[in-house]
């Protein structure tokens, strides 16, 4: 297939700070839906919010909230209590209590056509997947990370703003609600209600700022 | 391809969102500290980059050409 994107001269700057704090969200709400939080990350969670954020929750906007939420879930979550829960939400045997893949949402199944579709948009991308990572690429931990990628690598690969817009919008936006409103509704999430709430949050919000350049 | 800028409106959304902030993911993510103990699986390759994806060895070329 023709590589288009690489032959682009590489025109686009350096990312602002607000982007780069976009590409965080986006590996912290990835790192978290790839794997378990170990102890280190629930207590760097937990520290990175002040308590007396709480009494200002009124004035907040919905992405600070819910990460409040999750820093004050993080002070009291044990590491190996998340990991259960983690194993037995997304990992159960025979079928996850909840999906975290796109294909699910998009079509009803797992490795189904969204996920060819996004195979040969990530070929387009100049991204291949490591072998020894072993999530599918249409796991929203996995799409966390090419936004991630696209935010702050985009400028060598010759990917702007419009990439990520369209990324985001075919892969992620159509059903990161349904996926986030379903660890709400789990009987078996705690720690992940919270993940799912801060998730949707900032899904959200990436949704409404991209309107901003269309 | 256009080099499209952040306008102001939108960053000015983004902050007001609290997507940038005093307090938000860039206090737990920054100096790139997560990615080795929340990723233990992934392994920066020959770009420094960790995480689950590389740049195939067709963008890995292109980056040394226009980057060195």
């Amino acid at each position: 297939m023709e590589q288009v994107l690489v032959h682009r001269p590489s025109t686009a700057s350096s990312p602002c700070p607000e982007d780069l704090a976009r590409a965080d969200w986006y590996t912290l709400i990835g790192a978290l839906f790839q794997s378990p939080p170990d102890a280190a990350l629930l207590a760097r969670i937990a520290s990175a919010v002040e308590p007396a954020a709480d009494a200002q929750a009124d004035s907040q906007s919905d992405l600070a909230r819910e990460f409040a939420r999750l820093a004050g879930a993080c002070a009291s979550a044990g590491e190996d209590a998340v990991k259960q829960e983690y194993d037995t939400v997304f990992l159960g045997v025979g079928r996850p209590e909840v999906f975290l893949n796109a294909s699910y949402y998009l079509s009803g199944f797992l490795h189904e056509r969204p996920l060819a579709d996004l195979r040969e948009e990530l070929a387009n991308l100049g991204l291949a997947r490591r072998e020894e990572y072993s999530q599918t690429e249409d796991q929203i931990g996995s799409l966390c990370e090419v936004m991630r990628l696209l935010i702050v690598d985009g400028g060598a690969m010759g990917a702007g703003l419009d990439v990520q817009r369209a990324f985001f919008t075919r892969f992620i936006a159509p059903w990161f609600e349904q996926m986030c409103d379903a660890l709400e509704q789990c009987d078996s999430t705690r720690f992940y209600k919270d993940v799912g709430r801060l998730a949707k949050a900032f899904f959200a919000v990436e949704r409404l700022a991209f309107d901003f350049e269309s | 391809m256009k080099d499209q800028k952040t306008r102001p409106s939108r960053r000015s959304f983004l902050i007001g969102t609290g997507t940038a902030g005093v307090a938000g993911a860039a206090a737990i993510v920054g100096k790139g500290a997560l990615k080795g103990e929340a990723q233990p699986a992934a392994k920066p390759d020959s770009d420094g980059r960790g995480g689950g994806y590389h740049v195939t060895d067709h963008v890995r070329s292109y980056y040394r050409t226009t980057l060195v």
